[in-house]
């Protein structure tokens, strides 16, 4: 990797900033962050970031980490499938595709009742008859003539205003099934990533055992899995190292912990190249 | 009463929200939808929910069902059929020949 922070620039696999004036914890997560190539104020050229990254690239006391989420992406990064992966990318791809064409959202027009078009109607035959028996006898009809004409106006606007918005209805009922489809594909997105993430753990849930009591043995004192309730039940320094240990990255991860006697041994034993601060 | 159907995840969630806080107001939920009751409360919540989701909310009125209004044939229909002998009867064939209505005849008939 070639890493710059803090105006130096620094080369190989392991690169050490004990010995540099940086700031642990936020220079830290920019170099993280520059890793899996977000914006950051550090450089750093490297190969591409896997998604163990996103959630174990960065090891630092105090960190959060969700375990098996974290350990399934450690499976992935070693190509490993699992039952649900074929009809998972088959909803992906409808989901992208349902995407694609999302048109605008029609407004509903807001409309006049029924009753109101009903009245102006009964008004509009009403203004009719008084023009037609004032022409009739010759008398002055340009007052109710005015009225009429105002009348049939309002009620042509009201009539336009109907049209649109059962217009506006069908067309939301049209964007309304799409949107319905793709709520249904992303429920059932979401249950297939649960069950390949089920089976990810599964699977790879001895190899994290065993990751777990190796770490523990360097450094020292640490519980054996047999003294442990549960095999998940370690803390996440711990766990985001062995999801390390177990995961193929070859982005650089980033160690703020002093798990190891030194950055090259972590490297070592993490199989990645590393930034230690 | 009104019912609010949601048609995204964000949606969906904020109904679940105003459902759990305001359960004076609801009548009945169902998974992505609620029926809220028809009052000024029941209808400013279906707004802001429209107001904050867009099309991906949708609000609709909906009456209480009188079985009265529906026509007499109609609910006699229903009912001879429900205690017919031979429950595999299809009841297109159960009211052939017979002075109940046709399934056409029924989807003709606006209630």
């Amino acid at each position: 990797m070639i890493l710059r922070v803090g105006g130096q620039t620094f080369c190989g696999a392991v690169v050490d900033l004990r010995e540099v004036d940086v700031d642990t914890s936020s220079d830290g997560a920019s170099i993280a962050a520059a890793i899996r190539g977000e914006e950051s104020r550090c450089g750093v050229h490297c190969p591409p970031a896997s998604p163990v990254h996103a959630r174990a690239g960065y090891v630092r006391p105090g960190m959060g980490l969700s375990t098996r989420t974290a350990l399934a992406a450690a499976g992935r990064s070693r190509g490993l499938d699992t039952p649900s992966d074929d009809e998972l990318a088959a909803v992906r791809s409808e989901l992208a595709a349902l995407d694609g064409d999302e048109t605008e959202c029609p407004s509903a027009p807001t409309t006049a009742p029924d009753a109101d078009r009903e009245r102006l109607r009964e008004r509009v035959a009403e203004l009719r008859g008084r023009v037609q028996a004032l022409e009739s006898t010759d008398r002055d009809a340009s007052n109710a003539r005015s009225k009429l004409r105002d009348a049939a106006r309002r009620l042509s606007e009201l009539e336009t205003e109907r049209v649109a918005a059962v217009e506006t209805r069908e067309r939301s009922r049209a964007l309304r099934d799409r949107r319905e489809r793709r709520l249904k594909l992303q429920d059932r997105a979401a249950n297939l990533e649960r069950d390949a993430r089920a089976h990810l753990v599964a699977d790879l849930r001895e190899e994290f055992d065993a990751a777990v009591d190796s770490l523990q043995a360097v450094s020292a004192g640490g519980a054996t899995a047999n003294d442990r309730d549960h095999p998940f039940d370690v803390d996440p320094v711990t766990a985001a190292l062995a999801i390390l240990r177990i995961a193929a990255v070859r982005a650089p991860v980033v160690l703020t912990v002093d798990r190891f006697e030194h950055p090259a041994a972590a490297a070592r034993r993490l199989a990645a190249p590393v930034v230690r601060l | 009463m009104l019912l609010v159907i949601t048609y995204s995840q964000a949606a969906r969630q904020s109904l679940r929200n105003v459902c759990r806080a305001h359960e004076d107001s609801v009548v009945r939920r169902f998974g992505r939808a609620a029926l809220l009751e028809s009052t000024g409360f029941g209808a400013f919540q279906a707004l802001r929910l429209q107001a904050k989701h867009g099309l991906d909310v949708q609000v609709e009125r909906v009456e209480p069902f009188v079985e009265s209004d529906v026509p007499e044939r109609v609910r006699e229909a229903a009912t001879a059929y429900e205690n017919r002998d031979q429950s595999s009867v299809p009841y297109r064939q159960f009211a052939s020949g017979t002075d109940y209505p046709s399934p056409e005849s029924l989807r003709e008939t606006d209630v």
